[in-house]
């Protein structure tokens, strides 16, 4: 059944690859794909010591649910889970992971990349890097605003 | 009366300082605009953001038109670009 939440633990991913390819095979499935993002060690020449994400519950999971629910209509897809972390992250830490499984391996991945562009436009999930030379609020794709005191964004 | 959580995320919090409110309005209905301009009358900051981003509002999670009228218990949310998901 697809899924997907925001998370503070890391999923038990060789539970969740046994369980998606034994409830699959039998539909005609031969796909597992899998994506993990994970924190970058070094952003714009500048060393990355910590990712603080944080999301709108419980909006954020019900929008990942939601997605997985939508993209998993396709009759040649059988299940997507998707888990997002939140919390303080350390460098090469996972961040995300999307698992599809379908009858094809081009559609397995054609899907598993389209639920992680709609992860990161659709679902309100905030991420602040805290960096060797100060701390940045990434807003959408890639766009860095280093952080300010109070009332001084203008 | 009407009594509504306003919440603030990310930078919108830095912003202004709080990652919520609460705010009560001694009236017995109310739209989702005026609720927005009393916000803009204690937080003139929110609304002078010039950094080629659009802050998005969501009424319990929800985008809403600004005719929406607002319920007691509702909750309005500002919320900055979003940055889920890996590289």
């Amino acid at each position: 059944m697809p899924d997907g939440k925001i998370v503070s633990g890391q999923p038990n991913i060789n539970e969740i690859i046994t369980n998606m390819i034994n409830d699959s095979y039998l539909d005609g499935c031969g796909a597992l794909v899998i994506f993990i993002g994970y924190v970058k060690g070094k952003v714009d020449g500048h060393i990355v010591n910590i990712l603080s994400y944080d999301a709108y519950e419980p909006y954020a999971s019900k929008k990942l649910r939601e997605i997985a629910y939508q993209e998993a209509r396709d009759k040649d897809i059988y299940d997507i889970k998707i888990f997002h972390m939140i919390g303080d992250l350390k460098v090469g830490d996972p961040t995300i992971y999307i698992f599809v499984t379908g009858k094809t391996r081009e559609k397995a991945f054609e899907t598993a990349k389209r639920v992680l562009e709609r992860v990161k436009h659709e679902v309100p999930i905030f991420k602040l890097e805290r960096r060797d030379d100060g701390e940045y609020w990434v807003l959408g794709d890639g766009k860095r605003v280093k952080r300010k005191k109070e009332n001084d964004y203008t | 009366m009407i009594k509504i959580k306003v919440r603030f995320f990310a930078l919108v919090a830095d912003l202004i300082g709080k990652s919520s409110i609460e705010l009560l309005f001694n009236k017995k209905k109310i739209t989702l605009r005026e609720v927005l301009n009393h916000i803009s009358k204690l937080y003139p900051q929110l609304y002078k953001i010039n950094k080629g981003f659009k802050i998005l509002i969501l009424v319990n999670g929800e985008q809403a038109p600004l005719n929406k009228v607002i319920s007691d218990g509702d909750e309005i949310a500002f919320i900055p670009p979003v940055a889920g998901g890996g590289d």
